[in-house]
């Protein structure tokens, strides 16, 4: 990634410093005004780099990184093929039944089922599958949507914080790093499944022991068949196969020198390849071409972008410089600047997205190396860089993905989440789970 | 010839603060699947079709359009108080409430096109709602209508 010798050449003689620091600031007022398609407006801030000189085209696209952009293609391929089988749809109500329908327990159940699907897949799909059917049971229920909505919002966030897979800042740092996806494991489930024991307590005591259900309205979703809810048998046998596959590849391809990118791609395929077995070509090709129009591309050419602007101020040694400051504000002590990681990076990412943030991040952490006494001396940092950027979207409504589109689906329901509602839950949870991130780092790692 | 001379110049309509019941029995009686919802001077407020029963009358999670709906309701197994339920509870909802908004319903002027006015139809798979400059019904271009249409120049050609 920093081989290429390219030097920052920019027109009018501008100072490279400033003139990308510009660029990434515009962008990022871009992205937080919501005027722009995220995706647009990143990739236009990469094109000035490079059409300003900060960047020539080599170096720009040896910063995009590929790891990510096939990690993420990967999984959305393999969850918008699992989809289709119903599978979701399945245990969601096979969960319901299991607590005899009672609301308070559907609540525990959602929040459990919504963790455990987006630590391994990604959050923005497990919401988009754990909603529908979550609302068909409240309202068979006859009991308020909103907490359940929050809950699958919180818990979504809160467990793709477990893995490497399970959210983009996570997916990001272990490209970057040489973290791999047993390292996240070992490091950060623990204290997630601490955190998810928080949450659903929490949500019990205010919310769920209150909510109450007619007892012949629990019978009908106790009557729900939820084997009938699975469309193709086969192909669940197969996603499952497959989705098992890809884990062993990514906790075991890291020795054989795979990288997650690789092992994701490697299982879209197989499973595609499963899936349209039979088919004429011509329904392979309608096949195909619906499974593709699930990939969330907005997000890809936003990741694509902001790896170009990352690289620009990079380069033109704007991070640099923040490091420094960073090190100068912390005196260089690893417990003070992990907390300061994981405490910035918590209240920025409940106001803006958590994907340009850690993007930018990265690099800056990654120039404290030195300071520290080599790059295996900055895994804290690390971990605090994800607790915080993966909790902290749980802060505000806009504060990830994935409430925003769990918001967007609630309001085409009618069962609109208001902003302030939401910041009045989600950012004490925030503060809470936030909390006891710091505990965790505290003991240890500081 | 333009969409007046295909229209159905007088559509049934409804008033906004009109029950449910009151709207099916009108649909019943006057043997129509579409009413328009418009005010005292017949501005267009909505409408309210069969299509539109059933979307009130199914489970939000499976009717809404959107894009992450339940796509199948065969696991949902109902008995007959549950649906009874279901039916019964729309019956008391006002028209306002529950019927297709001003601005999803396909409407053109009475000048359009005959074509224009036909291809919209396709387009809406319902109804067209024929208004003025503004916004009061004035007919309506309807399946039903088209119909007689062809059937009576067939007739007349025969």
């Amino acid at each position: 990634m920093h081989d290429s010798p390219w030097q920052p050449d920019p027109i009018l003689g501008l100072n490279p410093l400033w003139l990308s620091a510009t660029l990434l600031v515009i962008v990022y007022v871009f992205i937080i005004s919501e005027r722009v398609n995220r995706a647009v407006i990143a990739l236009l801030g990469a094109v000035l780099m490079v059409m300003t000189g900060v960047l020539d085209q080599p170096t720009a696209v040896a910063g995009i990184d590929f790891n990510t952009l096939a990690l993420l293609i990967g999984m959305m391929v393999m969850v918008a093929v699992t989809g289709e089988s119903g599978l979701f749809q399945f245990v969601a109500i096979w969960a319901a039944k299991r607590v005899k329908a009672s609301p308070a327990g559907v609540l525990i159940m959602i929040g459990l089922v919504t963790a455990l699907f987006s630590a391994l897949l990604d959050n923005v799909t497990t919401a988009l599958l754990i909603t529908p059917i979550t609302l068909l049971i409240v309202e068979e229920l006859r009991v308020p949507a909103l907490p359940y909505l929050i809950m699958i919002i919180l818990s979504a966030n809160i467990g793709g914080t477990a893995t490497l897979i399970g959210d983009p800042p996570n997916i990001l740092i272990g490209s970057a790093t040489r973290l791999n996806f047993v390292d996240f494991i070992v490091n950060l489930t623990p204290v997630v499944v601490v955190i998810m024991a928080l949450l659903l307590g929490l949500f019990y005591l205010f919310w769920g022991r209150r909510l109450k259900a007619e007892p012949q309205h629990r019978a009908r979703v106790m009557n729900f068949e939820e084997r009938r809810a699975i469309k193709d048998a086969r192909l669940v046998r197969q996603s499952l196969a497959v989705l098992g596959l890809v884990m062993v590849g990514f906790v075991g391809g890291h020795q054989m020198g795979l990288e997650p990118g690789t092992v994701a791609l490697g299982g879209a395929a197989l499973l595609l390849l499963l899936h349209t077995a039979g088919q004429h070509a011509e329904q392979q090709t309608e096949t195909v071409n619906h499974i593709f129009s699930k990939v969330e591309w907005v997000t890809i050419f936003f990741f694509a972008g902001l790896f170009i602007l990352v690289t620009g101020v990079e380069r033109a040694g704007l991070l640099e410089r923040l490091g420094e400051g960073l090190l100068h504000l912390t005196e260089g002590e690893p417990q003070a600047t992990a907390l300061l990681i994981l405490w910035s990076s918590a209240v920025l990412s409940a106001v803006l997205d958590n994907i340009p943030f850690v993007a930018t991040m990265i690099p800056l952490i990654q120039s404290l190396a030195p300071a520290f006494g080599g790059p295996e001396a900055l895994e804290p940092l690390w971990w605090a860089l994800s607790l915080g950027a993966c909790l902290g979207g749980n802060g505000s409504l806009i504060g990830a993905s994935a409430n925003l589109t769990v918001a967007a689906m609630a309001s085409q329901y009618h069962q609109p989440i208001r902003f302030v509602t939401f910041l009045w839950i989600g950012f004490p949870v925030m503060l809470a789970t936030v909390a006891v991130a710091t505990g965790y780092l505290y003991l240890r790692y500081l | 010839m333009d969409v007046r001379d295909i229209m159905n110049d007088q559509p049934t309509t409804v008033a906004p603060d009109d029950t449910v019941a009151t709207a099916v029995w009108l649909m019943d009686t006057h043997q129509v699947r579409n009413l328009f919802v418009v005010d005292d001077q017949r501005h267009l407020l909505g409408a309210l079709s069969a299509y539109q029963l059933t979307k009130v009358v199914l489970p939000m999670a499976a009717a809404s359009l959107g894009q992450a709906r339940l796509h199948d309701l065969d696991f949902v197994n109902y008995d007959m108080d549950a649906l009874q339920e279901r039916l019964l509870g729309v019956r008391h909802r006002r028209v306002f409430d529950v019927m297709e908004p001003r601005e999803s319903i396909p409407t053109v002027h009475p000048d359009t096109p005959i074509v224009q006015g036909v291809l919209m139809l396709h387009r809406s798979g319902t109804r067209v709602a024929v208004v003025d400059d503004h916004n009061r019904l004035v007919g309506a271009i309807t399946y039903r209508k088209l119909m007689h249409l062809i059937h009576r120049d067939f007739l007349e050609h025969a």
